[in-house]
């Protein structure tokens, strides 16, 4: 079903020209390399889905040429790019188990994943029988493992809409670290989120600003994220300021 | 352990057994040259044609409960068989073509009218975002609408034009032969093995569209096509038994709850269990010699009780209200 294509190491990068969507999303050029993890944050209707939506190649556009993977096909693609959606409900009340087996090449999460996110547990459990929190750990695991053979060598995208959404702290933690070892592998990974306090943390990551659907800033965190930031991008005044993020 | 085969065979054997129970109702069948005829001409059509309509909307129902997310879908309840049926009388009733063009206009006309009533279901569940008990319902109102239509079409038109209403609105197994089985059955035969051949990708398709896309499955061009498929299944098979109820729903429904919602083994099984059933429902009417029962007034027997149990259960609506789902 799935051709033997991959990604050459050294030339693996996404590249965006001219990615146009009326009203939704606008950019001109963008450029994500091979071993980057960037925080894509911005208010709420900013584009942030559209974009990943447009990376991961689903959503349709005008202009064929305006995302380049190296030259990969769609079916090519599935196996080295994953997405977390928002929405991933399903009326037929699938086992944690099925949901793998049937979106993955696993019947369980892989050692790694496992251990970060303690999934392995649920894997006869309805998935709608399982909290917010575990559901969503679920789909994580369920996301990197459809990669995850390409993700170890260092030739995956990865790609996730709100993944904290429901996590406890404690999770977030162990995630976030398993995306760095990821990123240090030379993967590429973007990750739509809210929580700002991770910035801090994540100093060599990239951060990319959105706004109406354009591209306000972009480059590493600890160069060009700041508190200023907060006032100029995400309405909020000086005054404002959670002392926390200060 | 691998329980596929297993089930597949079980199922399969099932029908072979109730298709010999039924030739041990002609008991002279091995001498006698006149048993032989009536069997011949009489009760094997009426055996293929419950085997092929058994399996044919059972698949399509496995299928399309999958494409429609809603494990509440069948064919005859939201309304795609009353759709085939509506063609078909205004086929027959308006005397479009002559009557002994039937054999293959009846097929194509039935099918026709799925595929339209289809599209609507599927259109408006799609672009309107219902909800699963709205998709239910509007599919009422497009059966209820067809029938009504159609009972009025034979109440101006000659009503013992080829096939009566009862036929068409509760089906039969009684009215087919040679000629338009040899027709309907290629058609049926072909439709399940294209869905066979799909079976795996549908898999794909349970956490919506995006993620089938994710994982390298071109989720409107799956859909389409296997709407399609459905549509001819459904419709070819009311064009030979009328509308069946309930067979679909019940089947996969069971299925599922047993085995799992792998359609690698659901598809195929749901056709092997559904012809099974039918085969039953043929033997049930031969032991009652003498009246001949509707189908649907069987399967509605057994699966509307059923269809009340799983909805007072709340196990078909659970993802929706948040409720939990049974094992």
């Amino acid at each position: 079903m799935e051709s033997e294509q991959s990604i050459a190491q050294d030339d693996f990068s996404i590249t965006l020209n001219d990615v146009f969507i009326p009203e939704r999303l606008h950019i001109s050029h963008l450029s994500f390399s091979a071993g980057s993890l960037t925080h894509l944050m911005g208010q709420n209707g900013a584009g942030k889905s559209t974009l990943l939506h447009v990376i991961a190649g689903i959503t349709p556009l005008l202009n064929h040429d305006a995302v380049s993977f190296n030259g990969l096909s769609v079916n090519a693609m599935s196996r080295h790019r994953c997405l977390l959606t928002q929405n991933n409900h399903n009326a037929f009340g699938l086992t944690v188990g099925e949901i793998f087996s049937f979106y993955t090449p696993y019947h369980e999460a892989p050692w790694e994943i496992e251990k970060v996110l303690e999934v392995n547990q649920f894997i006869t459990r309805d998935i709608d029988t399982l909290s917010g929190g575990q559901q969503q750990r679920v789909q994580l695991a369920r996301c990197m493992m459809q990669v995850w053979q390409m993700a170890e060598s260092g030739q995956a995208i990865l790609l996730f809409d709100e993944p904290f959404d429901a996590l406890d702290l404690a999770y977030q933690i162990q995630w976030l670290a398993l995306l760095h070892q990821l990123k240090w592998l030379g993967n590429i990974i973007i990750v739509a989120h809210h929580q700002l306090m991770w910035l801090n943390e994540c100093g060599t990551d990239d951060v990319l600003i959105l706004q109406v659907g354009q591209t306000q800033l972009f480059g590493n965190v600890a160069e060009q994220w700041g508190a200023q930031c907060l006032i100029d991008y995400f309405g909020i005044n000086a005054a404002q300021i959670p002392v926390h993020l200060r | 352990m691998n329980a596929r085969p297993v089930a597949l065979l079980l199922a399969i054997g099932t029908t072979m057994l109730l298709v010999l129970l039924n030739l041990f109702s002609h008991p002279a069948i091995l001498s006698d040259p006149v048993e032989q005829h009536i069997f011949m001409q009489l009760s094997l059509p009426v055996l293929l044609t419950a085997i092929l309509v058994g399996s044919a909307l059972s698949m399509s129902s496995a299928t399309l409960q999958v494409l429609l997310n809603n494990p509440l879908a069948d064919p005859g309840i939201i309304g795609i068989s009353s759709g085939a049926s509506l063609s078909a009388g205004m086929l027959i009733v308006g005397g479009i073509i002559p009557s002994s063009a039937l054999v293959w206009g009846l097929p194509v006309a039935c099918f026709i009218g799925a595929l339209l009533s289809s599209l609507l279901i599927f259109r408006l569940a799609q672009r309107l975002q219902l909800t699963h008990a709205s998709v239910i319902l509007a599919g009422i109102a497009i059966s209820t609408v067809c029938a009504a239509a159609l009972a009025w079409l034979y109440l101006f038109g000659d009503a013992q034009a080829t096939r009566n209403l009862t036929f068409w609105l509760m089906g039969s197994f009684e009215h087919t032969h040679y000629p338009i089985l040899g027709i309907a059955g290629s058609a049926l035969v072909f439709g399940m093995i294209l869905l066979v051949r799909e079976r795996s990708h549908l898999n794909a398709l349970y956490l919506g569209e995006h993620n089938a896309h994710l994982i390298g499955v071109e989720p409107r061009l799956l859909t389409r096509k296997l709407l399609i498929i459905c549509a001819l299944l459904v419709g070819v098979s009311v064009s030979i038994a009328g509308s069946i109820a309930f067979v679909g729903l019940l089947v996969p429904h069971i299925l599922r709850r047993l085995l799992g919602r792998d359609n690698r083994l659901i598809i195929p099984l749901s056709g092997a269990v559904g012809a099974a059933l039918m085969v039953l429902i043929v033997n049930i009417n031969t032991a009652l010699s003498g009246v001949i029962l509707p189908v649907s007034l069987l399967t509605a027997s057994i699966g509307g009780p059923i269809f009340i149990y799983v909805l007072y259960r709340g196990q078909m609506f659970a993802t929706q209200f948040g409720g939990r789902h049974g094992v």
